[in-house]
């Protein structure tokens, strides 16, 4: 069982408070963040009012919604009326929002309990939570490792037991590779399938709310709370017209292994992909090699893409409605660009360039047309696959979870490390990232199930009936933080 | 090899100062992200496609609706001065 339904009835029968439990997070999250820096504002008030309004909705009786009165965090870039919400920008700092989130509103109405906001690289600009103007976010499992990016604090933070589901951002593996790499459950949803209102914008048309959680039962819980049709995102969908096809064993389930994402592994990953295609397998799903051949074109397709849309969506920093100001400045476009100079990091500026370079006249063709152009190849490869088969099983990550430093000191380098995740994203399907084995240094490793379109419960089911049959011993429970 | 006169002019595009020094740095950093994307160059593709995921847009109905309070627009400006954005100080 999950751990949002054991607290649930734990909480429905009386046996804590919503406020006890609360009372615990906010005690672990004091001892344990100033090493981990998983939250980079904590919200210990809000979190206890919430959860004194959540005994009193459980004390009146009545229907309890699963997620009444559970601790959990929202990644820095998720709006939150009046509490600070800077993706990790010093360009945002001090930033509070006059609305919710689309997604803040239905989980307040759920009766959530906000515990913090969690570190990211800077605008989601990364993969490692080392771009944070907010300093580092360690791994749980290895203190001298990063928890991956750029949704990093989330995953730190429930894989440490400081929150029992984390909502991140994933704009090109930004949920699945930190879930990968901190030994936790990680859902990028189908594009539309959750509402975007809210989420300060990095790349729209790649970028979906995630969830992050310990498995993949309180994840499905946390994504039927938060998915569906919202009129203040265009590009929404009612996904509970058509139901996903539900799955309760693997017997004759088709899982195609597509060969392009096994270039390049480590043997650790390699080894841990073999296991779980195996396990699958002894269940009676029926594997199926299939190919991509537009694969190795999809991290340069995404950086243009993302990079293009970054630099026009942080056009609107300017220093003068909101966020941070320079001093100086004679004229509206000086005032813009000291602020920009000075509120950006350099990661962040780099993407910005880069994106401007592809939308600039002379290159605008060769490089932004043909990756869309290119994004519509790879959307027909992955249909094509999705027809002979149900789900995709590929790695989410090349490695485990890599030393500190060694991203910042190299960022192109480190772009590799998306291969596994950025098509996902450019086709806009549903894919998670599952805990299926440990590196030679113990460090967590997921697989990742891609899916079609929509059919999130079908991965959902997919991955729990892996780790039951696995007996959950991938499931690793830190000896950080609340222990249930 | 990006130039440091086309740097200078994708910082000015993008509205960010650049100083002598950083120029050097950043065309060097600049030139492995194109060459990271100039894969794509040499990509075969349907040239009549367009490349989009999902089905589209779906627009609420056109309707007038109350916006936010300008009060609460301005909170993170430092308030404005008489209900607008302040841009420079007379």
């Amino acid at each position: 069982m999950g751990n949002i339904n054991k607290l649930h009835d734990m909480l429905v029968g009386k046996q804590l408070s919503s406020r006890e439990l609360a009372q615990m997070y906010i005690g672990a999250i004091q001892s344990e963040n100033g090493r981990l820096n998983a939250f980079s504002h904590t919200t210990p008030e809000t979190a206890l009012a919430a959860a004194d309004a959540a005994d009193k909705r459980i004390a009146s009786g009545g229907d309890i919604p699963l997620l009444c009165g559970i601790p959990m965090a929202l990644k820095a870039n998720i709006s939150t009326c009046g509490i600070v919400t800077d993706c990790c920008s010093k360009m945002l700092d001090g930033y509070r929002p006059i609305f919710d989130a689309t997604v803040w509103q239905k989980l307040t109405a759920e009766g959530a309990v906000l515990l913090g906001k969690t570190n990211m690289d800077e605008f989601a600009m990364g993969s490692s939570t080392e771009n944070s103007c907010h300093g580092t976010t360690s791994n749980p499992f290895d203190f001298n490792k990063v928890a991956g990016g750029s949704s990093g604090g989330s995953a730190a933070a429930v894989s440490a037991n400081l929150a029992v589901y984390s909502l991140g951002s994933d704009t090109g593996g930004s949920v699945r590779q930190p879930a990968s790499f901190c030994g936790v459950f990680g859902l990028k949803p189908t594009y539309g399938a959750v509402s975007r209102y809210g989420l300060i914008a990095y790349a729209s048309s790649l970028e979906q709310i995630g969830v992050i959680a310990g498995d993949s039962e309180d994840c499905a819980v946390v994504f039927d709370a938060i998915s569906g049709r919202d009129p203040r995102d265009s590009r929404s969908v009612d996904v509970f017209a058509a139901p996903s096809r539900r799955l309760d064993s693997a017997k004759g389930v088709k899982i195609g292994i597509p060969r392009e994402f096994y270039d390049s592994l480590c043997p650790d990953v390699a080894k841990a992909l073999s296991n779980a295609a195996a396990v699958y397998r002894s269940l009676g799903a029926q594997l199926v090699q299939v190919s991509l051949p537009t694969l190795k074109y999809a991290l340069p397709v995404y950086y243009i893409l993302a990079c293009a849309e970054a630099s026009s969506n942080l056009g609107r920093y300017d220093g003068i409605r909101f966020g941070y100001r320079a001093q100086g400045g004679e004229n509206a476009h000086e005032i813009a660009r000291r602020t920009r100079t000075e509120g950006f990091g350099a990661e962040v500026r780099r993407r910005i360039l880069l994106g401007t370079f592809v939308l600039s006249s002379g290159y605008y063709d060769e490089y932004y047309k043909k990756a869309n152009l290119l994004r519509k190849s790879i959307t027909a490869d992955f249909e094509n696959c999705l027809k002979q088969c149900d789900i995709l099983l590929a790695p989410t990550a090349p490695t485990a979870a890599f030393r500190r430093g060694i991203a910042v000191s190299d960022p192109v380098k480190t772009y590799q490390s998306d291969i596994c995740t950025v098509s996902a994203n450019i086709a806009g399907l549903p894919a998670a990232a599952v805990p299926c084995g440990f590196d030679a240094d113990g460090m967590p490793i997921g697989m990742q199930l891609i899916g079609r379109a929509f059919c999130e419960h079908t991965l959902l089911d997919a991955a729990h009936i892996f780790e039951t049959a696995t007996e959950r011993i991938y499931i690793k429970n830190s000896r950080l933080g609340v222990q249930l | 090899m990006i130039s440091k006169d086309e740097i200078l002019a994708l910082a000015q595009l993008a509205e960010l100062s650049v100083s002598e020094q950083e120029t050097g740095e950043l065309a060097r950093g600049l030139e492995k992200m194109i060459q990271f994307a100039d894969a794509v160059k040499s990509a075969p593709v349907d040239l009549t496609a367009c490349g989009e995921n999902n089905s589209g847009n779906r627009f609420r109905s056109d309707e007038a609706a109350a916006s936010f309070p300008r009060r609460e627009i301005l909170q993170n400006a430092g308030g404005g001065e008489n209900g607008f954005f302040k841009v420079l100080e007379k």
